[in-house]
């Protein structure tokens, strides 16, 4: 869950910033694999950029994923308006105005939990799937990300690609990946 | 790419693996490219490139064959044969472990994750050592590997016939509960789970496992009883020493011995009534039917939990745990024992005439026969009770397999840590440091145990009635004394009735350090190198029961404590060199040093893969390597044996004569240490050829050959040793050979020597093939290794043990042939496999080379996954039936001097003896015939 809103978060921070950035440092820094060290980039470029712009998410994602249904985070943080405002490091007395949301998702309320899980689902397209060295399968989205295969487990693909398939979060946030009409949930990890 | 049709699963991608690199028909990925390392390296690779022969199950496998625990997955292995899958009488219930190429128990190296797990507390009958893999929960591994050629220049000691490296599921992400049940001869259950979180810098992973079997005696398999145990008179499971006893008269010599006369032997008037058994009305001996003294798979229980974690403290510098614990609680049954005071000139026990429950007087026609008067006719006027000896079980019905039964309780228990860090060094170098704690623990408490010096006393003293009126006439005062009652009490049985405790300990430290990384640039290709050292230390103790130790338990052999400790220093080195863009060499070389008088030993090894073409490679390699001798071989062990007596107490007054009646006994072979033994040490070489074709079809074929030499076993084996007594000068007077009052065979004493050897050769051919079928996926596999060759030397004579069950030697069964063929219908959420196995027919060595027949099953197996049926994950429900048509297991075919199959019936000196057509124990517990019949069982998984 946090690692989505985290996500989502980047894109907003990255399209605020690309009113200075150029694209090609946006996706220097998307490259990044690592979370704390892409954040760091980020800033480096937002802190170049002035005030940041309202921001529309839709279109951002689009652009990277049009089939895709990535849409904001329902916690505060998420409002695309607030999305560089929300990173404490960067604007430290934001933190107030956050703290009425820390840990709302941890508070027992089944519909909201269901709200949330509808939201993880998150439909993407597969335009390539390849093979890493194990015979464990990486799955190029449309948007340039690469999921890679976590488990050992069969999965049935349609014959061609591209296709569509639904992303979703388990018990402890990890990430399952589901065919469009297929059955079988696999387990799969970010790799790009 | 996307035009192209594809369907992979990750069933075939295992497969793949094991055949050699992906299919062709789906490119890699430059940019995310990861580093693997595949078991027979330390160096990382960005491909599984098929150098090196190496068959892989991966977790799909694991689910469509349908185990529960991991010694199922054997079976899938062909190259493995003569693993122990049954464990009547030896202490290896419970356990399981790999036998590749049949070299032996401790000649395939288990690692765990690329590093050495700990050693079983117990050992094979050459006191050889290795790794319990049912100590692991079945759903923490996600494959194991199994490197098919000697590999000591890289791992060291054991690395004879291959490498059985199990993997976890290290990254897991989630938490996915599974469990079974399924339905045979027993049942069996379990329930367990993984789970895993992973974060930016590290992550851990939880898995555990609860399994439940139930037991099975002899008596409840139908096709047993048929052999050997068609009714109590007839069975082959009958003991001449019974419960109650047989007796010879006997005068006391001034210690108050027993010293038989000579006479006629008597059973016990109511030997039927106690629980004995007569073969037939005149029968000169009570008997004791032992078939369900002890059950051919034994209860047990486990509980296991494994636990992994790492984190990155910084770019450089990674850290990672493991920590596990694992009990198996196995329960035995507990027959009853025989019982030898020492205080009877012969063996058994002393009964002095004035016992107020003899009845036995000395014949007046012949004074050294005996007679029995009976307590109706007993007339202290006129009779005198004589002095016996008696050969006789103290306990019978009381303990065997009745409501009464109590069990033996065998514990084992393993708890391991590992810590371990990763340090870059450098652009392309890394250290990698880590230190492995591992114990093993055997605890056995069984619930009879007799001192046989109170036994004798109370006998004496008239206090334990050891006739069959005790049980058969309990209310019946004695016309001796007027007092004295036949039935006796708990308080004089827990008198000389003790339980038994013993124990072992094996702790195992490895210290690791490998550092890897880039050497050079060498034709435009990065030659990358490894190089490292290990420190490992061995303990065991070994404590047996306190009265057993001491010599005063029923039986008079001694069996003490063992102590010994090994450490072991290794250095190694290991290059790969990318001659060309097609050819590529590794050379390795390891030194292990012992210290000592095993001293040290270095082994080198070469391998290579050409791959000329995208669809064809070809691999080899050749090198040395080694097992080294065991702490338990340098020290001592002792385990049982069922041995062909040639020898039989029919000669004149009972006297042990070198005439065969047939006997076959459960024995003690005490094997006596030697400080002086040296490694074995194996030379082999490998060629394989790997085809990949761009229609989805993998083929491999590898040819192997290990010559092993300076086998590490008993000076003679004790079968050998018994048979040799009678053949050196017809007479059984070999001190090497123990026998009782009886004159029947109790134990053999031999020692371990480097002697004899092994020469080995064959085929594996492996075959995949991933189709398009209809709306599926349809994958076929076939796996199959041929033995040409298993020529086995014990110094002096040769022994063709390729298709033989190797009974007579220090291996274990191995057919010729092992097959299977398997295929996997997959569609949307549904799967369907069937398998066939072929096990080939062989020869029975126990008994002229009878033919032992082939066995022929069928496996099938329907899987349904119901997404979203339980929350948002996936419900997996699996039904399967393992050996579809209830196959036997074939009989141990037995054969006459001229060839011919012996007849279920032959006639003996007392009417007819039963043979059943089976030697003894009636099936094979090592050739992979599952005795369990049909199974059928269901499996969920439950992705949360």
């Amino acid at each position: 869950m946090r690692s989505l809103s985290v996500l989502v978060l980047f894109a907003a921070a990255a399209n605020a910033a690309a009113q200075t950035a150029s694209q090609q440092e946006l996706e220097a820094c998307a490259a990044i694999e690592r979370a704390i060290e892409r954040l760091d980039c980020f800033e480096t470029l937002t802190a170049r950029g002035a005030t940041p712009a309202p921001v529309d998410v839709q279109a951002v994602t689009e652009e990277h994923a049009p089939t895709s249904h990535m849409e904001p985070e329902p916690e505060a943080e998420a409002e695309p308006g607030q999305a560089v405002e929300a990173l404490p490091e960067i604007t430290p007395d934001a933190g107030r105005g956050r703290l009425e949301n820390v840990g709302a998702e941890q508070l027992r309320d089944n519909g909201r939990e269901e709200q949330r899980r509808e939201r993880d689902d998150i439909g993407a397209m597969v335009t390539e799937v390849s093979e890493g060295p194990r015979g464990n399968l990486l799955f190029h989205l449309e948007n340039g990300q690469v999921w890679r295969q976590n488990e050992a487990r069969y999965v049935p693909l349609p014959a061609n690609a591209p296709f569509a398939v639904q992303i979703s979060r388990g018990l402890f946030g990890e990430y399952r990946l589901r065919v469009e009409g297929e059955g079988r949930l696999v387990r799969i990890r970010r790799v790009q | 790419m996307t035009s192209s049709k594809f369907r992979l699963t990750a069933l075939s991608a295992g497969i793949a693996a094991a055949i050699g690199s992906a299919p062709p028909a789906l490119a890699q990925d430059e940019q995310t490219l990861e580093e693997i390392l595949v078991t027979g390296s330390y160096i990382r690779r960005t491909s599984f490139d098929g150098t090196k022969p190496v068959q892989v199950i991966n977790q799909e496998t694991i689910e469509r064959i349908g185990a529960a625990q991991p010694v199922d997955v054997l079976k899938e292995l062909t190259v493995n044969s003569g693993s122990q899958f049954y464990n009547e009488t030896n202490n290896r219930a419970g356990t399981a472990m790999f036998n590749v190429r049949n070299l032996g128990l401790g000649s395939t190296l288990t690692l765990l994750n690329g590093k050495r797990a700990g050693i079983a507390p117990v050992a094979d009958d050459t006191g050889t050592d290795y790794l319990d893999i049912n100590q692991f929960p079945i759903t923490m591994i996600e494959r194991i590997e199994v490197l098919t050629d000697g590999a000591s220049a890289l791992y060291g000691s054991q690395a004879v016939a291959g490498v059985a490296n199990i993997i976890t599921r290290k990254g897991f992400e989630g938490f996915e509960l599974s469990g079974s049940y399924s339905d045979s001869i027993i049942e069996q259950q379990d329930i367990g789970f993984a789970a895993g979180a992973q974060f930016d810098r590290g992550g851990f992973n939880i898995y555990a496992s609860w399994y439940q079997q139930g037991d099975a005696y002899r008596s409840d398999f139908d096709w047993l009883n048929e052999r050997l145990n068609p009714s109590p008179r007839e069975s082959r499971f009958l003991s001449s020493t019974g419960s109650p006893g047989t007796y010879r008269g006997a005068t006391l010599n001034p210690a108050g011995n027993a010293v038989p006369t000579g006479g006629n032997r008597v059973p016990d008037p109511d030997c039927e009534a106690a629980g004995g058994v007569l073969r037939s009305p005149s029968d000169s001996r009570c008997r004791y039917l032992f078939v369900d003294q002890v059950s051919i798979i034994s209860g047990e229980e486990r509980v296991q939990v494994f636990n992994e974690f790492e984190w990155e403290f910084s770019d450089r510098l990674r850290y990672y745990a493991e920590a596990s614990y694992s009990n198996n609680a196995i329960e035995r049954a507990s027959g009853g024992a025989t019982m030898n005071t020492g205080q009877a000139v012969g063996g058994g026990f002393t009964i002095p005439g004035s016992h107020p429950f003899n009845f036995f007087i000395a014949d007046p026609a012949n004074p050294d026969d005996i007679v029995y008067i009976g307590p109706e006719q007993w007339n202290n006027s006129i009779h005198t009770a004589t002095d016996l000896q008696a050969t006789a079980r103290p306990l019978g019905r009381e303990v065997n397999n009745t409501a009464l039964t109590q069990y033996i309780k065998r514990e084992l228990a393993y708890s391991r840590i590992l810590n371990g860090v990763e340090f870059d060094i450098g652009d392309t170098w890394s250290m990698d440091l880590s230190y492995g704690w591992a114990k093993s623990t055997r605890t056995t408490n069984a619930p009879h145990n007799y001192r046989s010096d109170v036994f004798q006393d109370l006998v004496k003293s008239g206090e334990w009635n050891p006739f069959g009126t005790r049980i058969a006439n309990p209310a019946l005062v004695s016309p001796k004394d007027g007092t004295s009652v036949a039935g006796t009490s708990d308080i004089t049985l827990a008198k000389f009735d003790t339980p038994s405790a013993s124990n072992a300990r094996v702790l195992e430290q490895v210290t690791d350090l490998v550092f890897t990384g880039d050497l050079f640039e060498f034709n435009g290709n990065t030659v990358q190198a490894a190089f490292g050292s290990q420190y490992r230390d061995v303990l065991i103790e070994i404590y047996g029961d306190s009265l057993s130790a001491a010599g005063e338990a029923n039986e008079q052999s001694i069996s003490g404590p063992v102590r010994g400790a090994e450490d072991v220093w290794a250095v190694f080195g290991e290059i790969a060199v990318p001659v060309t863009d097609t050819l590529e060499m590794q050379f390795a070389l390891r030194r292990e040093d012992y210290g000592g008088s095993i001293g040290a030993t270095t082994d080198p090894k070469v391998a290579f893969e050409f791959r000329p073409m995208d669809w064809l490679g070809f691999r080899g390699s050749w090198g040395t390597s080694f097992q080294a001798p065991t702490v338990r071989q340098t020290a001592s062990a002792t385990s049982s044996a069922f041995i062909d007596d040639p020898a039989s107490p029919t000669g004149p007054g009972g006297s042990t004569v070198c005439v065969s009646t047939g006997l076959n006994n459960n024995i003690t072979v005490a094997v006596q240490g030697s400080p002086d033994l040296a490694p074995q040490e194996s030379e082999n070489f490998n060629l394989g050829l790997v085809l990949q074709l761009e229609n989805g079809f993998n083929a491999s074929v590898d040819y192997f050959n290990f010559d092993y030499q300076d086998l590490i076993a008993q000076s003679e084996g004790a079968q050998a040793i018994v048979n040799n007594d009678c053949l050196d000068d017809g007479v059984p007077n070999d001190p090497r050979v123990i026998r009782d009052a009886g004159g029947q065979l109790r134990q053999v004493n031999t020692e371990f020597v480097n002697i004899g050897s092994v020469e080995t050769s064959g085929l594996d051919v492996n075959l995949a093939w991933d189709v398009d079928v209809g709306v599926g996926d349809l994958f076929l596999n076939a796996a199959a290794t041929y033995v040409t060759e298993f020529a086995v030397s014990d110094g002096a004579v040769s022994f063709d043990g390729a298709g033989s069950r190797n009974f007579r030697n220090n291996f274990s069964t191995l057919p010729e042939l092992r097959a299977h063929f398997g295929a996997t219908y997959s569609w949307s959420e549904s799967s369907l496999t069937a398998k066939f196995r072929h096990i080939d027919e062989y020869r029975n060595d126990q008994s002229r080379n009878g033919i032992v027949e082939a066995w022929n099953v069928v496996d099938a197996q329907y899987n349904q996954v119901f997404p979203g049926l339980l929350g948002a994950g996936d419900t997996s429900i699996t039904v399967g039936i393992n050996n579809v048509f209830d196959e036997d297991p074939p009989r141990l075919t037995r054969l006459d001097a001229n060839g011919n199959e012996l007849p279920a019936f032959r006639p003996s000196a007392g009417g007819v003896i039963y043979d059943g057509q089976s030697d003894r124990p009636g099936y094979d517990d090592r050739a992979g015939h599952d005795l369990r019949g049909r199974i059928v069982y269901v499996r969920f998984t439950q992705d949360f």
